[in-house]
């Protein structure tokens, strides 16, 4: 039996279906975390899958056309439609649709411990005409319910609504069968989708909804206000009307009020503050246990490069990432709990203004703190931004803001060189402002598409975060920072100390100097020496980031540490910037080309290192001259700042002496 | 009168839903149409609205096609 979970967005689907198949796949308390299909086993005859939310079969965004394709076109026995306990009137919409297209159907009430009013199960049952379970995240696994309700369903289909045997409607019926051929749906589906001027199904069944005779020019929302009507009677006495709760509107009287920004920017800074200064302690006892495990594995009695690969390919140089974990963990744990308490939906609309004049809207938010933790996991959830253009925009611009894997790196750099907390913090400034930089030339670049993408966004309830919930996504984020430690960083870690310890000629040589690494990242090296780090085992770090950024660290643990790759502070802070901007990693790489194609990775990979390139130099000098002559180097930026500030001034007259004239115009 | 002229803590009934074919029957079909609301918040592009238990933000450009019956 194929089983599909479908419904509204932010109903509970995915956290369902991890627990239903025992998976973890990422959930958000948010829209728009979903944007694939996944399928998993759920029993020896059984496999189910969890579609993208989507609020009717009319798509709009590239999410939803997945699962309106997967719902007219797909092979699934039973839909098990997912609705929010204290949303049923606008979740039931799609299922109305479901009915309309006789499909065989379960009605799931998610969220029953969070409904405010009563819901009487038996009696929608009875009304729909389909089994109706309850489910929640605090009951017990409910797949016993839901395969008795699938086997139930499957022996009765859901009833056709009243409104389906209206005039109108029999009237296009007759017209769309008497056109004969097979479209795959009910007449009564077609039908009501004409009505409604859906050109998609209406293409598929042949009709054109361009001045139809047979609809005489009608009324396109009756469609959706008789499925209102119908819903209304079907939830009259059933289930109780709710309003929003009165704790959340007293708290957005305060997130969403006067103190909204520094309330927010306290809360970004906290989370910084913590990740940072609370993890600095853990971090660095890990970093001696991995240093006494080293010299552990160096004493054990083997060949002298066994010795090797274990001790500096494989626990130094997988042990160096790990020592960053607490950082990566705190910041997982962090930003899930945003997520889960309703916080990051008000971020987005608080940050709707600021990301307008880049061209995205406040959804874009979304990508941007999912970024914080993996670049590959925010492009693909770009795929919920409406508008093709903006959505591009999004998915090459997000690869910029740093992730946890390029954390490791700051961390490790900055707690070797006793940086400031101040210095990481400026990492992410930078990337932020870098993308920020991309997305306004992009904006510029791209002609004839509003700043607008007509975002209507759903905005949750603040609810207590769910320790359950919590720990799955950081548990899940924290496995797959893992894996790409075990796999990926572990296979360059052991790449990487081959090439740096055998040499062509000489075999093994059990040291870096004349190696293979050496002689190949030698040419490479001096396009570097402008920045800082023209060293070749600065240059084998950068390229072995472009696997995973997490390997930078092992490599440059495995070819010496810091000072071996490094000089100076400055040159180290210099590599920090170019690893904060180069080239993504191949599994964002991979997910940019997924979602914007081959030419957009590509170009992806040029833009990014010019960008890194040219912060870096402009760092890197800008010390050189400072230590050099500050005198000089004052001079220059004063006349550097002084033309920003004229170019900017003249700007802003130009731009308002063109909004007089355009009042003046339109005044007349 | 449209949503997007309506102040802050103002409410109503929609009675007239505008805009493009695909926004129009976006809001359609998310039930907006007849639909009482409350305005929670606003900002310079959008608006946050309560439609019942369903709280949506809503752009200045959709919200201005949206007409109003202000009580």
């Amino acid at each position: 039996m194929k089983i599909a979970l479908c419904g509204n967005p932010n109903v509970g689907k995915t956290t369902l279906f991890n627990r239903l198949t025992r998976s973890d796949e990422p959930v958000g308390n948010w829209h728009g975390v979903t944007v694939d299909v996944r399928t998993k086993r759920l029993s020896r005859d059984a496999y189910i899958s969890d579609l993208p939310g989507a609020y009717s079969l009319s798509a709009r965004t590239a999410e939803e056309q997945i699962t309106r394709d997967g719902v007219l076109f797909g092979d699934y026995d039973v839909i098990v439609y997912v609705a929010e306990a204290n949303n049923l009137r606008r979740n039931l919409y799609m299922f109305m649709q479901l009915a309309e297209l006789n499909k065989t159907v379960v009605l799931a009430v998610n969220m029953m411990d969070e409904a405010r009013g009563k819901i009487d199960l038996k009696l929608l049952a009875e009304r729909l005409g389909v089994p109706v379970i309850g489910t929640s995240v605090r009951d017990k696994n409910p797949k016993a319910a839901i395969l008795a309700a699938a086997a139930e369903a499957l022996r009765n289909k859901p009833k056709m609504p009243d409104y389906a045997y209206r005039p109108q409607v029999r009237e296009l019926c007759r017209a769309i069968n008497a056109k004969g051929g097979n479209s795959g749906f009910t007449s009564e589906f077609a039908a009501l989708k004409i009505m409604g001027r859906d050109e998609y199904i209406a293409g598929i069944v042949g009709y054109n909804t361009t001045g139809c005779k047979a609809c005489g020019g009608c009324d396109t929302d009756l469609p959706a206000r008789l499925r209102y009507e119908y819903i209304d009677r079907i939830l009259s006495g059933a289930a109780q009307t709710v309003a929003v709760p009165q704790s959340t509107l007293k708290i957005d009287k305060v997130a969403l009020g006067r103190l909204a920004l520094p309330l927010f920017l306290l809360v970004m800074s906290a989370v910084f503050f913590v990740t940072f200064e609370l993890g600095k302690p853990i971090s660095d006892l890990l970093a001696r246990l991995i240093e006494r495990a080293q010299s552990a594995v160096s004493l054990v009695d083997m060949p002298p490069w066994l010795s090797s690969l274990f001790a500096d390919g494989i626990v130094g140089g997988v042990g160096a990432v790990l020592a960053f974990l607490p950082q990566v963990l705190l910041i997982f744990l962090l930003t899930a709990l945003l997520q889960d308490s309703g916080y990051m939906s008000r971020v987005a609309f608080l940050t709707d203004d600021f990301f307008k004049k880049f061209g995205l809207s406040g959804r874009a938010a979304f990508s941007v703190v999912l970024g914080l933790g993996c670049s590959a996991t925010a492009v693909l959830t770009t795929r919920g931004i409406s508008g093709e253009g903006r959505r591009r925009r999004a998915a090459f611009a997000t690869p910029f803001c740093p992730c946890s894997a390029r954390l490791a790196v700051f961390t490790a750099i900055s707690a070797y060189f006793s940086l400031s907390g101040l210095v990481v913090a400026a990492m992410y400034v930078l990337g932020f402002a870098a993308a920020l930089v991309v997305l306004k030339v992009m904006q510029a670049l791209s002609r004839g598409e509003s700043a607008d993408d007509e975002l209507i966004m759903e905005m949750p309830p603040y609810r207590v975060p769910s320790v359950k919930r919590v720990l799955g996504v950081v548990w899940h984020n924290v496995l797959s920072f893992l894996s790409r430690v075990g796999t990926v960083v572990l296979c360059v870690s052991v790449i990487m100390w081959v090439l740096c310890n055998f040499s062509v000629s000489d075999g093994f040589t059990g040291g870096v100097e004349n190696s293979v690494m050496s002689t190949l990242c030698s040419v490479i090296a001096p396009v570097f020496a402008p920045l800082g780090f023209g060293s070749w085992r600065a240059t084998a770090a950068l390229l072995s980031g472009v696997a995973a950024k997490e390997a930078v660290v092992s490599v440059i643990s495995s070819l010496g540490g810091m000072d071996a790759v490094f000089g100076t502070s400055a040159a180290a802070v210099s590599f920090m910037i170019f690893t904060c901007l180069y080239v993504p990693c191949i599994a964002t790489l991979s997910a940019l080309a997924k979602e914007n194609g081959l030419k957009s990775a590509l170009l992806s990979v040029g833009v990014h290192t010019a960008v890194a390139y040219a912060c870096s130099l402009v760092y890197y000098q800008s010390t050189i001259w400072y230590a050099a002559n500050k005198g000089v180097f004052f001079a220059v930026i004063a006349c550097a700042a002084a033309c920003i500030v004229a170019i900017t001034t003249v700007t802003i007259v130009i731009r308002k002496k063109h909004d007089g004239k355009k009042i003046r115009v339109s005044n007349k | 009168m449209t949503l997007f002229d309506c102040s802050v803590n103002g409410s109503g009934t929609v009675t007239q839903i505008g805009g493009g074919d695909a926004t129009h029957r976006r809001l359609v079909d998310l039930g907006l149409l007849g639909a009482r609301f409350h305005v929670r918040a606003r900002n310079k592009h959008s608006v946050l609205v309560d439609f019942g238990p369903m709280s949506c933000v809503i752009q200045s450009s959709v919200a201005a096609n949206i007409t109003i019956l202000e009580r």
